[in-house]
């Protein structure tokens, strides 16, 4: 079982009891990895419970899992991802994560931490590779991640290669918008999965171990691995992301009409100049990589109220051209604060926009508001509403539980409902589905709700990304529906397994093609793999997370993009465009193998080798 | 067929795009305080557009029509035709570099900092075209 241990560690919180599991290597070819055997041991868990489970109850599993290729020390794969049900959507969530963590999991023997029960008292976790201990935590309850990191990095493992995730005070309070922290500046961002964490009373995970297990073939992986770096320095996406980090698509997207502004209703933004990548130089003191990673796209900022990680492009967009903030220190002072108390910033920045859009309209009630009011382009006003959001108070608390909350605690109004940009309750993040439609059906049919990097479409659509033999040809015009319910479900299938089961970063995927990621699989597991074995493999994952969400509910009518982007601008870059979603959702259901009702069919389930609904 | 008649209409279009930008109010600014040498080298026809703004002869830069000794940081290298795709706002930058229809040589950071100009530039050589009575 070559890439992997075989065996993850199954910690129960409420009895205090670890135990190492076995999982057998049929897993790894059915479900790839990562999310996807996420995905199998949540289903696994729940059994018969799962249409009704409440993802913050006791019983509620969380997983972190690694991929197969984690740790080999091939460019892209440091990631590890988060799984459970999420308390934000209600449906499946998911979060993943580069930096170290998943390579020093697998470092410490482990393939994964699937988490149940609720400790007694806060508690932490210490993973090495004689199994975990659990400790008392009482008084880092209530510090922020940066301080829990650095206590727990003390603490824990001393001399061992260590990493820690955690949650901040958000997690505590299990805000639906909570996300997990490894090292100050990674976070498993989306679909609430610190509430998860926070909800079992579990401050701190940290990992410390020196084992990976061997590569089936270590003369194809060094062929693979230098094949990929070349690929890697020649690529434009790559050589951007390396230069000036993911700033460097704040020029481009705002060109494009990609770029998100004003809560969606503006089709351009001359503020944009004061965040985009010549901009950020003002305050980037230096840059750092995940695990074995060429690129080193992340950026550490100084200004006078942050120093750290600093923001990146979706949090750019979402704290700044979304709210019409052009001010790169406050939008970097925000960033902070959202990562020391553990909050996603995509959502946060999607609910402030919403409330500022309702504020400016005299649609928020003033016993919400209190003191705060909140314009377009108020920067102090914008780090205000990001600190209460941290710190649970005033229009913070409802702030912190996303758009979709935020809008049911407020009258049935049209103008509510169109404020709330969001798809099955998890925020729509910065990217424009009027540029390149497909993003439209992406967003509305991603297993999590809007999500960007649920697949590689939003490159492959615009043709920076090539993947030659699922999308042989030249890009598909952007502005239309035609040809992209074929697409995105070839992209689903492949570069979702590959991202998120494999766990290749996302960004490094976008200079490969199918040849590198099945080699890759080869040189680590020793299988043989073939573009359309892991197609299969990654359809079957896809499969399973849309059965889940069949399960708790998810139809036809839940796959639907918020109403305000489906309208076109008058002017800017992509006037007069407007995504059809519904006519590209009936060619995608029926190249999906789902009925009309968008639920899977008995025989595409058993074409693909998965229990039939309410079967376990 | 190709949309350029000759090299002298290549100058005539893209050379007078970029000496129009010399005069315009929001671009000038940017190129110069960009302080690029990036030289643009076409194909069928074949010409070639230096812009210097590094030691600009004449403020706020220079536009070299044809050959030249001075050393560029950056070539910027296509077809003709997909120059003027690309200056009518009709081709994506990310993916023309992505699939080398634009062949970028030098550091990479020099044509992320140009892009800020593009926006302006597009409409200028809409303007253009329609003052030399020239399709789109």
């Amino acid at each position: 079982m070559s890439g992997w241990h075989g065996r993850y560690l199954e910690v129960d919180l409420g009895g205090g009891r670890v135990q190492a599991r076995a999982w057998p290597e049929t897993w790894g070819e059915h479900f790839g990895g990562g999310s996807g055997l996420g995905a199998w041991l949540v289903w696994s868990e729940l059994g018969a419970a799962l249409p009704h489970q409440d993802p913050l109850d006791a019983s509620s599993p969380l997983v972190f899992f690694t991929g197969p290729l984690t740790g080999s020390g091939l460019p892209g794969t440091a990631r590890s991802v988060v799984c459970a049900l999420s308390p934000l959507t209600g449906i499946w969530g998911e979060a993943n994560a580069g930096g170290n963590f998943g390579p020093v999991l697998k470092a410490a023997g482990w393939d994964g931490i699937l988490i149940r029960g609720r400790a007694a008292r806060p508690c932490w976790i210490e993973v090495g590779d004689g199994g975990a201990v659990m400790h008392p935590a009482d008084d880092l309850w209530g510090r922020d991640t940066y301080e829990t990191t650095a206590v727990v990095l003390d603490r824990a493992l001393r001399g061992a290669l260590a990493a820690v995730a955690c949650i901040g005070p958000a997690g505590e309070r299990r805000a639906p918008l909570a996300a997990i922290i490894h090292n100050r500046g990674h976070a498993f961002g989306r679909t609430g999965m610190g509430a998860v964490m926070g909800s079992k009373n579990l401050k701190a995970i940290a990992v410390g171990g020196r084992t990976l297990p061997p590569a089936a073939s270590p003369a194809l992986l060094r062929e693979v691995r230098a094949r990929m770096l070349g690929k890697i320095r020649e690529h434009i996406v790559t050589q951007s992301l390396s230069f000036a980090g993911t700033a460097s698509s704040i020029d481009l997207s705002s060109l494009s009409g990609d770029l998100p502004v004003r809560n969606w209703t503006r089709p351009g933004w001359e503020g944009a100049e004061a965040i985009n990548a010549t901009s950020y130089e003002s305050i980037l003191v230096g840059r750092e990589s995940c695990f074995a990673c060429p690129v080193g796209c992340k950026r550490r900022v100084r200004t006078e109220r942050a120093e750290g990680p600093g923001p990146e492009y979706e949090t750019l967009a979402a704290l700044g051209s979304l709210l019409e903030v052009a001010d790169l220190g406050a939008i970097a002072h925000a960033n902070e604060i959202c990562n020391r108390a553990g909050l996603d910033t995509i959502s946060l920045g999607g609910t402030i926009a919403m409330a500022t859009e309702l504020d400016e309209a005299g649609l928020l009630p003033a016993g919400m508001m209190g003191s705060l009011r909140l314009r377009w382009g108020d920067a102090a006003a914008m780090v205000e509403a990001v600190r209460q959001a941290a710190a649970g108070e005033g229009l913070g608390r409802w702030l912190a539980q996303g758009t979709r909350r935020l809008a049911a605690a407020l009258p049935d109004d049209e103008a509510i409902r169109d404020a709330a940009v969001h798809v099955k309750g998890l925020e729509v993040p910065m990217h424009d589905p009027r540029v390149n439609h497909g993003m439209a059906l992406a967003y509305a049919t991603s297993y999590r709700g809007a999500c960007h990097v649920s697949e590689l479409n939003y490159f492959l659509e615009q043709g920076a990304a090539s993947m030659p033999v699922l999308v042989p040809g030249e890009p598909l015009p952007g502005p239309s529906g035609e040809g992209k319910a074929a697409l995105l479900a070839a992209a689903q299938d492949f570069t979702g397994l590959a991202c998120n089961c494999l766990l290749f970063c996302y960004f490094v995927l976008v200079a490969l093609d199918e040849t590198d990621v099945c080699q890759a699989v080869e040189a680590v597991t020793g299988r043989p793999a073939t573009v359309a074995g892991l197609r299969e493999t990654g359809e079957r994952v896809w499969m399973l997370k849309r059965l889940i969400n069949t399960a708790r509910g998810v139809t036809r009518r839940d796959d639907l993009l918020p109403a305000r982007l489906l309208r076109a601008f008058d002017e800017g870059p992509v006037a007069g465009s407007s995504p059809e979603p519904e006519s590209m959702l009936i060619e995608f259901y029926r190249l999906r193998g789902l009925d009309e009702e968008g639920r899977p069919r008995a025989e595409t389930l058993a074409r693909l080798g998965l229990p039939m609904a309410g079967a376990r | 067929m190709p949309y350029f008649k000759d090299a002298d209409d290549v100058y005539d279009l893209l050379g007078g795009l970029f000496r129009q930008g010399r005069e315009h109010a929001d671009l000038a600014p940017k190129v110069a305080a960009s302080k690029i040498l990036i030289q643009f080298q076409y194909r069928e026809p074949e010409a070639v557009i230096t812009i210097n703004a590094r030691n600009p002869q004449e403020p706020p830069f220079d536009v070299i029509l044809g050959p030249t000794d001075i050393k560029p940081d950056v070539v910027m290298s296509m077809k003709a035709d997909v120059a003027h795709e690309f200056w009518l706002g009709k081709v994506n930058l990310l993916t023309a570099l992505a699939r080398r229809q634009i062949v970028a040589q030098g550091p990479v950071s020099v044509a992320i900092k140009l892009v800020p100009v593009l926006g302006p530039a597009f409409s200028l050589y809409r303007q253009l075209l329609e003052q030399k009575g020239r399709p789109a």
